[in-house]
């Protein structure tokens, strides 16, 4: 059978979707639900403006560097590849022609899709009309997006030299593109022959780090589709990086009494980033929604007192999500000495321990909050004394293992959002 | 015509040539040379870190050397279509398709590989595969799932087979099926080339060995050479002149 490969690779492809149907549908559904809401949004604001109301000056400025932020971290900051094949195409048919077709066919799906999301961007921007200046626009989004997919391949391939040359070529693809000129569509169609021509024809693929990738990728995938968050857990700590970074517990000179504290410390600055960068964007979230007026055009959020529930929402789940990394890291202590490693530390001395941290990390972020609402004052005192209620009750039950743990946590979260809602009312 | 022939006769079917290669700043191959002839199965050995797997990524063209070559029947690798690339590989870890059975591998390798000369039947019957033949990967046992991985690189057309730990995982009934079957490739005219941790395994049927030590080619040759550089007696196990070696090369050094 002449395409027998390609139906196998369909199949499993097929089969894959299903398995994550079966095992993930309760998330899907909230997936979609939220989907769904987001699209409301959208179709409101486009309703509200008008049909022939195109973006003004200033929001095509925004709206184009918004797209050209994020090509800047697809291309410079991914880690994960653009043109993603599966990692067994890629040990069982890397020197056939096989995988170059493979290969071939994700890019031009990558191109595709950037036609699809171009032509959206190009449709808000013009208002729904489909002028010469849409047509324009939607040549140039196009143009930039495939140049920055390619540029990211060849990035995330390359090294030293070469990556220069992308840096320069990224650079003159997005002065191209807030250039509005019928010469930046030539200069851009001329960087996109010759990125592609560079990608097909000259680069030299990394396959072993692509092809670690791909498995690890789809390792974690399949975790997902599955539900199976240990394995989840696993992948995580197996994709961090193996070398430690910053000072080392023997650097410190720890003693038995702040041996514990220190270790805290240690692993809340080494702890993978993601995390942190999540939990920092939703205190920004917060503070965007309710302080600046960049939402106010979206139903709801122009509605002060909905706001301020929302950034307190946002500030008090910042909170309860540090608080749950630092107690989950008492807890693996607490588990380990449980376990049988002998270990000189009663839990009360780990709670305490581990208490400082969190209590030193609330302070500065108490204190970040106070001046980025401008709320600093006496106040600053009992939200302090609520955070450490909010920490500790908790961080007791689940290391003491009570039958409370459930109810600490509720507990604390409601105590959490009314503190921090009182002290931004305020 | 006859000073041609000898020559001819001379030339190896496979030769690494001062192939040198680097992680960034870390040496992997520091100018490797050796070669083989068909007919032979011929065993890498070295310790870990050695450069075993990067000279085999080197072989397979994942990597491309620094310097250096590597011929295959006179010809450079790097040369080869991409349709009629001569070269089939056993990797050390199973990679395969999640929801793939594993028949449906095997016909994915033959649509792929279509001038293979090995049918589907005839490999699943050597290697006792039919019984699992509706399973998917996650279903099988650490051993099948090695033996699809040595099905699928059989099932291609080649000169030479790369085994990078072909026999981990494997029963002893299996690794003897896996040796009568890497010597059948031997007696094809086939190169074989055989990278083990597991000395006493591939002892019997190894022409040569090449001892890889920091990226380089410590010692190459027959067992019976490697006997006689390292002064043991008769009789000794590959793996008391493995530890020979790499102790003369240590005091050496």
């Amino acid at each position: 059978m002449k395409y027998q490969a390609e139906i196998l690779l369909i199949k499993n492809y097929l089969r894959r979707i299903k398995g994550t149907i079966r095992h993930t549908w309760q998330g899907l559904i909230g997936v979609a639900a939220v989907g769904g809401v987001l699209l409301y949004q959208f179709f409101f604001v486009i309703a509200k403006a008008g049909y022939g109301t195109g973006a003004t000056e200033r929001g095509v400025f925004y709206t184009l560097l918004l797209v050209a932020a994020v090509n800047s971290f697809r291309v410079f900051l991914n880690q994960t590849p653009v043109f993603r094949i599966e990692a067994a195409s890629v040990l069982h048919t890397y020197n056939t022609g096989y995988f170059r077709k493979s290969l071939f066919r994700r890019q031009l799906f990558s191109v595709l899709a950037s036609v699809l999301i171009s032509g959206i961007i190009a449709c808000v921007m013009s208002g729904f009309l489909f002028t010469a200046n849409f047509l324009m626009r939607w040549l140039v989004l196009t143009l930039y997006i495939s140049v920055c997919s390619f540029l990211s391949w060849i990035f995330y391939h390359a090294n030293g030299k070469i990556r220069g040359g992308v840096c320069a070529a990224y650079s003159l693809c997005t002065f191209l593109l807030f250039w509005r000129s019928v010469l930046s569509v030539a200069g851009s169609a001329l960087c996109l022959c010759a990125v592609w021509m560079y990608a097909q024809r000259i680069l030299r693929l990394n396959i072993p780090k692509y092809f670690e990738r791909l498995q690890h990728l789809e390792a974690a995938s399949a975790a997902i589709s599955q539900n199976d968050f240990a394995r989840m857990q696993q992948l995580a700590e197996e994709n961090r990086s193996a070398y430690v970074r910053g000072p080392m517990l023997y650097h410190l000179h720890p003693t038995k009494k702040s041996a514990l504290w220190i270790k805290s410390l240690l692993e809340l600055i080494r702890m993978q980033r993601q995390p942190i960068v999540l939990l920092a964007l939703l205190l920004l979230f917060g503070w965007i929604v309710s302080r600046t007026n960049l939402f106010t055009f979206m139903p709801m959020l122009d509605d002060p007192a909905i706001t301020r529930v929302i950034s307190a929402f946002c500030t008090a789940t910042t909170f309860s999500g540090l608080y749950q990394l630092l107690i989950k890291q008492a807890k693996t202590v607490s588990d380990k000495r449980k376990l049988g490693l002998s270990l000189p530390f009663t839990i009360k001395q780990i709670i305490v321990s581990y208490g400082m941290t969190a209590m030193v990390f609330s302070l500065l972020l108490s204190l970040a909050i106070s001046l980025l609402y401008t709320a600093f004052s006496i106040c600053l005192i009992p939200l302090l004394l609520a955070e450490a209620i909010a920490y500790f009750v908790p961080c007791c039950t689940k290391l003491y293992e009570t039958r409370f743990q459930r109810g600490a946590t509720i507990f604390s979260n409601m105590l959490l959002c009314v503190s921090v809602f009182w002290f931004l009312m305020l | 015509m006859y000073a041609r022939l000898r020559r001819k006769e001379l030339k190896m079917d496979f030769e690494v040539k001062q192939v040198f290669y680097s992680y960034g700043d870390i040496l992997a191959l520091d100018g490797i040379s050796f070669s083989a002839n068909r007919g032979q199965i011929v065993g890498l050995v070295g310790e870990n870190g050695a450069g075993k797997s990067t000279i085999i990524k080197n072989i397979y063209r994942y990597l491309k050397p620094d310097s250096g070559t590597i011929m295959l029947d006179g010809k450079d690798i790097f040369s080869y279509p991409s349709d009629a690339y001569p070269i089939s590989y056993i990797p050390d870890v199973p990679v395969f398709y999640e929801e793939l059975s594993l028949l449906e591998h095997l016909h994915f390798t033959k649509a792929v590989y279509p001038r293979g000369v090995v049918s589907i039947g005839e490999i699943m019957e050597r290697l006792d595969l039919k019984e699992h033949q509706n399973k998917i990967p996650a279903a099988l046992s650490r051993g099948t799932r090695q033996k699809l991985m040595i099905a699928m690189a059989l099932l291609r057309e080649y000169e030479l087979l790369i085994a990078d730990e072909p026999f981990s995982g494997l029963d002893p009934k299996q690794i003897a099926v896996l040796k009568a079957l890497l010597l059948e490739q031997k007696e094809k005219g086939k190169i074989v080339l055989l990278s083990s941790h597991l000395l006493d395994v591939t002892e019997n049927i190894c022409d040569q060995y090449i001892v890889i030590k920091k990226g380089k080619c410590l010692l190459s040759g027959s067992k019976q050479d490697l006997l006689s550089a390292t002064q043991l007696p008769e009789g000794s196990t590959m793996e008391a002149v493995y530890l020979k070696l790499v102790e003369q090369d240590e005091i050496s050094s």
